[in-house]
């Protein structure tokens, strides 16, 4: 016969986000994310999912050293531009992140059609971290197919299914589509989190406030 | 006809500043202002100060 006792369970909690691979404040604020994931005990109980948001769809093909970017792009005084820089890098590094100053900047429209390629495969997530370490780690060729299939085949991911996002416009529409739904949740930049679809997150905030945030999304879904 | 999708609550906002953003409109990725030296004037131009609104905008800067 058949146990009737009735076992507690809990909800799961969801974990939306949105990233682009060039921007710095993602790459931290994805590593302190899954910090706080992992020392939440909720860990295992937690369905995190990557979405896409271009920052800069205006941006060349072509690849721009990113000092050089941000002084066409604001304006900035290349002192200014290095500062603001290397304020970042002092944040990654302290969360134990590599993160080159003079790196490459170029559209990434196609690097978050990839993304969406690892998410149907179950590695969105990784795969963006994956694009942002080999970025932010300064290598010159983050953006090359030939590293993108490495990349995505360290994942488990089929070359030729990537070579063939990459041929085609494949997953253009999931990437605006991303995008929309951000901005009418009323995002304006990356990252942007939202927890149990009613917490919001705008921005990188700290592992403490990444951990409260889960604490007060959890308390809603499971009351 | 299908049913129109329900209505999605607005979201709320978790309390606090954060400490970096990337403004798609601007593209500027926002930085904390370096920490003045406890017996300096903060330094003009230097830097973007952080933070968000509660409505997921940058906090003006």
């Amino acid at each position: 016969m058949e146990s009737t006792a009735e076992v507690a369970t809990s909800t799961r909690l969801t974990i939306d986000v949105w990233a682009d691979v060039l921007c710095p404040w993602c790459y931290l604020g994805e590593q302190r994310l899954s910090t706080a994931i992992e020392q939440s005990g909720h860990a295992g109980d937690i369905d995190l999912t990557i979405h896409t948001f271009q920052l800069d769809p205006h941006a060349t093909t072509q690849l721009t050293p990113t000092l050089e970017y941000l002084a066409k792009k604001f304006g900035a005084a290349p002192d200014q531009a290095r500062a603001m820089e290397q304020g970042v890098a002092e944040q990654a590094r302290a969360e134990g992140l590599a993160y080159e100053i003079d790196r490459p900047v170029r559209n990434t429209f196609d690097l978050l059609r990839l993304v969406h390629l690892g998410t149907e495969h179950g590695v969105g997530w990784e795969y963006l971290r994956a694009m942002q370490a080999e970025l932010f780690g300064g290598n010159q060729r983050a953006y090359e197919a030939d590293t993108l299939i490495r990349l995505g085949e360290q994942l488990g991911l089929p070359a030729e299914e990537i070579r063939d996002v990459l041929a085609t416009d494949r997953y253009a529409d999931a990437v605006r589509a991303d995008h929309d739904a951000a901005v009418a949740m009323g995002a304006r930049g990356v990252p942007f989190t939202v927890l149990g679809r009613r917490l919001g997150v705008p921005g990188a905030v700290s592992v403490r406030q990444y951990t409260a945030a889960i604490n007060q999304a959890w308390r809603q879904v499971n009351g | 006809m299908a049913d129109a999708p329900p209505p999605v609550p607005p979201l709320l906002f978790l309390e606090g500043e954060a400490d970096g953003f990337c403004d798609a409109e601007t593209g500027v990725c926002a930085v904390p202002p370096p920490e003045p030296a406890p017996d300096a004037e903060p330094e003009p131009g230097l830097g973007v100060p952080s933070g968000q609104s509660r409505s997921g905008s940058p906090a003006a800067r």
